[in-house]
């Protein structure tokens, strides 16, 4: 169970979500899975809290999936979410990722809709590769995972 | 569902606390807050109603070294134990990596603590995982009370299997027990995570 992120997976996220910004202008971009991790982000505001952040937008989202099937609706691919500063826009890349785009009441919202479905498109290929990677190989034959001593949280 | 980046040396775990209404999840993860070292932890958020019961989930983020040369992150979760919000414990469930099963120690809440149980077994094997690959603990919370059952009668009802599932007493009302329920649920995530890699 699990994923790995390589070196080569994240530079290419990141890369990326660095143009996502620069095109769409956006202020700040987030890719999380529906479990609710962070797998990697950008922008000017990198949220303090983004754990928190993906958590909640891993909940939100599964929120409204939950209702667009209770309305007869498989998924509402996206969502947006209006405030009077900055808003929000959360899309499913694919049945395991999600891509959120803040941004402020300056920036055009479609703009950045175009440019996250595009970048959603282009993501949904790379993670589908990520996902099924059949065992996470570690880089270095030498180095394998090594519990460090001592109590995890203190006595 | 570990999350490793070795871009940045980081892996993600999640761990959930599960367990009937009112058993006293929230409290756990209030004082896991209270207890960790600052830099070992973020804010704790709760997504409840007006009455503090849980609606959603709680969450806190926590932070470790355990893995040589990774920073290990535990994202920790509650769900609501309201027996209504089955879907939403669904949600929760997704993707996790360990649980702590939180029962309260009562007499009179025997029922409700196998029932949830119960539930938990089933939402595991909807989301095809195999609760006898994922790591788990059982707490008897609440032991500050006077009306408990003994721990055999718990183990009796409860831990039952062939494999016994580690088990810890705990008041998580004055913090007794909670980190080491944290500790053996982290150890064990951590332990089965290397070995499958
Ligand atoms: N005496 C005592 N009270 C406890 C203990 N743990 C929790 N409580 C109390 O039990 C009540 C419910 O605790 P919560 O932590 O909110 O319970 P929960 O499991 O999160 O409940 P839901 O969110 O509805 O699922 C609160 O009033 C707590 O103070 C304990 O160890 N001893
Ligand atoms: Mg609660």
């Amino acid at each position: 169970m699990g994923y790995a992120l390589t070196q080569e997976d994240y530079e290419q996220l990141s890369e990326d979500l660095e143009d996502f910004i620069s095109q769409s202008e956006a202020r700040t971009v987030l890719l999380c899975d529906r479990g609710g991790n962070v797998i990697a982000s950008n922008g000017d505001s990198v949220m303090d809290n983004i754990d928190m952040v993906s958590a909640l937008v891993a909940g939100a989202f599964a929120a409204t999936k939950q209702l667009a099937l209770v309305l007869g609706e498989n998924e509402f691919s996206a969502v947006f979410h209006q405030g009077s500063k900055i808003s929000i826009f959360i899309s499913g890349v694919d049945e395991e990722v999600l891509f959120l785009a803040l941004f402020s009441d300056e920036t055009n919202a479609g703009l950045v809709k175009m440019y996250a479905m595009k970048t959603c498109r282009k993501f949904g290929g790379l993670f589908k590769e990520i996902m099924s990677r059949e065992q996470i190989k570690i880089e270095d034959p030498t180095q394998s995972f090594k519990l460090a001593k001592g109590p995890i949280f203190g006595p | 569902m570990s999350v490793v980046n070795y871009a940045k040396k980081e892996i993600q775990f999640k761990i959930v606390y599960y367990g009937c209404g009112l058993c006293g999840k929230t409290t756990n993860l209030q004082k896991v807050h209270e207890c960790a070292p600052a830099k070992a932890k973020g804010n704790l958020t709760s997504l409840a109603t007006s009455q503090d019961r849980t609606l959603f989930f709680d969450f806190l983020p926590l932070q470790t070294m355990s893995i040589e040369g990774f920073v290990t992150k535990f994202q920790m979760y509650t769900v609501p134990g309201q027996v209504k919000y089955n879907s939403t414990r669904k949600l929760v469930l997704r993707n996790c990596d360990g649980i702590v099963f939180c029962v309260d120690s009562q007499v009179t809440k025997t029922q409700e603590n196998i029932e949830s149980w119960q539930n938990l077994l089933e939402n595991v094997k909807e989301q095809k995982m195999d609760i006898a690959e994922l790591p788990h603990v059982l707490q008897y919370n609440k032991r500050d009370l006077p009306n408990v059952a003994p721990k055999q009668y718990l183990d009796y009802v409860l831990n039952n299997g062939a494999k016994r599932i580690p088990t810890f007493m705990a008041s998580a009302y004055t913090g007794e027990g909670v980190i080491e329920t944290l500790n053996a649920i982290a150890k064990l995530v951590l332990q089965d995570f290397i070995e499958k890699h």
